[in-house]
């Protein structure tokens, strides 16, 4: 029951999300508007709260079955 | 470990005072554990919550105001006049710590006042002073009015508004700009008393047992928590930081319940901070200063200005009623702020009635002739807030909560209506996260996220990394059910102990796995007081506090098994959107009742969800009521 290190947690430093849809992880440009998954294909819409966080806004166009 | 009970009785205007023994501590620790065990002590079984004989707690935490990580938490607790179980709330701000600087750690309050009264805390006196003129007053100027009369502008006030002294069954209780004890209904039973506030100024020290090795341990865990990529969203989001990913996902409740996601992008975190935002500021002790201040810098309501809001917030008077105006929230939600209601409670009833209106089951004739289409949800959204906080009209109808509302409207209602044991749903849709639904379902107050929450399994945290956390291993897939059951019953132990402390849910693994937990309380619990508990204890506790609310469900209203469940259209309806593992989801019942199986098991209780009598034995509860206090 002990915590877990931050570092093991946030990957390598470089701008990363997390695909919603596969929970693959996305390399993300610096300063994109928009980003597409390399696993499954479905694109989200970017923002970006601090110049070197980028976070999820929405779906820009989804993978459907 | 010096602060005491204040006993206050507002039918005869007496005053007592008492210790509390450190066994009780170490039994309870403070805040929720104990405001439970004096609730269960000190209320006659069957009481009806709108007597004079309920019985209202306000505690502050064990570590509230100490060198602990945003120890700034307030317990609220009563026999809920909304759901008929344990009402409990709790908030942020800076109450409990100024409380405990006067020299108090609980006030029991009993009775009620012929005339309207506050209660002034000053440096170890209590006193009950005439409220005739506070009386009618929003919260905001209640606050302003008391400081004014006591002449000191750093005195900290607990009051309701209008909604408290209107009786409406989800009145919250406020302090400051925007914190609020929601959940439960409290500010109704401060109303029943005819007490509009709790009004407190300490100068008074507390004392730290071990002040080296608590300030350094302090600042060991400000970094920890600090240096997290969690912790510098938080302080530039706030809680909307969660609004994205969720909504993205598909696990939000729109409409009430007919979406899972709101396509409409208009009410999102990054709008709010570009058009509104005026920076953000903090609860006591806390470095994440993850509460927002805004302005309104146009339009119709050019000039307001309030702090939030929390994603609880973009929830209920966002999503569940189809609200896409950013003005219109922040409005709305300075209109809940003054009237003192429950926001979470108004959007949900809001939401079900505008649902009704959307089927035909209601029209204009029930609704004074409001349109409650979706499409005119900034039309009618603060209209229908300020009549219910007066009881006006349609408002009285749904002011008594949402079970009351149902029998007054019939028709079928009944099948729309999101609540669990009498409470409402919150904002998030749990069809597609069995972890999330066991909780909400099971929580002692009601429908509710915070006995139990774990975020952090939608993280897809590996295996290994949960063993490490957890002690087990938890499934990596939020849409599993296996595992979940154990995931929750270790949450809802840890969060009893976290609102024990007084500590704020945001700093602990509620949102990042790198927060703090077990191990950190022990050890501050230990600098701070001088207690040994250890992480085997402090479960102990939580178990024992937990058991304690389930114990008090059951003797009030025979809570057991079949008050268990979501409402049916959980296990039936699939979800219409999400991604791929959100949409076309319901819970399957054979699975969740498996989960309620295991989830009892864990407990110690029967299969009908009673506590059985060994394991109240083990637990020394079979000694309740024991009176101490």
């Amino acid at each position: 029951m002990a915590h877990i290190e931050s570092d093991q947690l946030e990957g390598t430093g470089k701008i990363e999300l997390r695909c919603l849809e596969c929970l693959a992880r996305i390399k993300v440009p610096l300063r994109s508007k928009e980003v597409e998954c390399p696993n499954c294909g479905t694109k989200f819409l970017i923002y970006w709260p601090t110049p070197n966080i980028a976070k999820i806004k929405g779906v820009a166009r989804e993978r459907l079955p | 470990m010096n602060k005491k009970i204040g006993y206050v009785n507002l039918s005869v205007g007496e005053v007592e005072e008492a210790s509390i023994p450190e066994s009780l501590r170490r039994l309870y620790l403070g805040g929720r554990g104990l405001n439970t065990y004096l609730l269960f002590n000190h209320l006659e079984p069957g009481t009806d919550p709108l007597s004079p004989e309920n019985v209202l707690l306000i505690g502050a935490g064990l570590l509230s105001g100490g060198p602990v990580p945003a120890g700034s938490r307030t317990d609220i607790a009563a026999k809920s006049p909304l759901t008929g179980i344990i009402g409990d709330s709790n908030m942020g701000g800076f109450f409990s710590a100024e409380l405990r600087f006067a020299g108090f750690d609980h006030l029991v309050i009993k009775g009620k006042s012929e005339k309207p009264v506050y209660i002034w805390i000053n440096d170890g006196q209590i006193e009950i002073r005439d409220a005739s003129r506070l009386w009618g007053r929003d919260t905001l100027e209640t606050m302003d009015l008391v400081r004014q009369e006591l002449g000191d502008e750093e005195i900290k006030v607990l009051c309701i508004g209008p909604a408290g002294e209107n009786l409406v069954k989800f009145a919250n209780v406020r302090t400051g700009l925007k914190n609020a004890g929601g959940r439960t209904g409290m500010g109704c039973v401060m109303g029943t008393k005819k007490l509009k506030a709790v009004a407190v100024r300490g100068t008074g020290e507390l004392e730290v047992k071990y002040p080296r090795e608590a300030l350094q341990y302090y600042k060991q865990l400000q970094n920890q928590i600090m240096g997290s990529k969690t912790a510098r969203l938080f302080s530039i989001e706030g809680s909307l930081m969660q609004y994205n990913p969720t909504n993205t996902t598909g696990i939000l409740r729109v409409k009430n319940f007919g979406l899972n996601r709101m396509d409409d992008l208009s009410l999102t975190p990054d709008t709010f901070l570009k058009k509104y935002s005026l920076g953000s500021t903090a609860c006591f002790g806390c470095g994440m200063h993850c509460r927002h201040k805004w302005e309104i810098k146009g339009g119709r309501y050019k000039g307001l200005r309030g702090e939030g809001p929390e994603y609880y917030t973009l929830m209920a008077l966002g999503n569940v009623v189809y609200n896409r105006s950013w003005d219109t929230l922040l409005a709305a939600q300075s209109t809940v702020d003054k009237y003192g209601l429950d926001l979470a409670e108004a959007g949900n009833i809001i939401g079900w009635a505008m649902d009704l209106y959307n089927r035909g089951i209601i029209s204009k004739s029930d609704t004074d002739g409001l349109d409650l289409d979706w499409e005119n949800s900034s039309g009618v959204l603060i209209p229908l807030l300020e009549k219910i906080a007066k009881r006006e009209g349609f408002g009285d109808v749904l002011a008594d909560g949402i079970r009351s509302a149902v029998e007054r409207i019939g028709r079928g209602s009944d099948q729309y209506a999101m609540e669990v044991k009498g409470l409402g749903m919150v904002g998030t849709d749990d069809r597609a996260v069995p972890s999330l639904a066991l909780g909400v379902a099971t929580s002692t107050r009601g429908a509710d996220h915070l006995r139990s929450r774990p975020a952090t399994d939608l993280f897809g945290l590996p295996e290994k990394f949960t063993e490490k956390l957890y002690g087990f291993p938890v499934s990596s897939d939020y849409n599993a059910y296996q595992t979940k059951a154990q995931l929750i019953h270790y949450m809802e132990l840890l969060y009893e102990v976290v609102d024990s402390l007084g500590i704020c849910k945001y700093q602990t693994i509620f949102i990042s796995p790198t927060f703090p937990q077990y191990e950190e309380y022990s050890k501050l619990i230990h600098y701070l007081t001088g207690l040994e508990l250890s992480v085997v204890d402090l479960r102990n506790i939580g178990e024992r506090c937990y058991t304690l609310e389930r114990l008090f469900d059951h003797r009030e209203k025979g809570i057991a098994r079949k008050d268990d469940y979501l409402p049916n259209r959980y296990y039936s309806e699939p979800t219409p959107s999400g991604v791929s593992k959100t949409r076309g989801k319901f819970l399957d019942r054979a699975e969740f009742d498996k989960m309620l199986d295991e989830y009892y098991c864990l407990h110690g209780w029967d299969f009908d969800g009673i506590p059985k009598t060994e394991t109240l034995a083990e637990l020394g509860l079979d000694r309740e009521p024991s009176h101490m206090l």
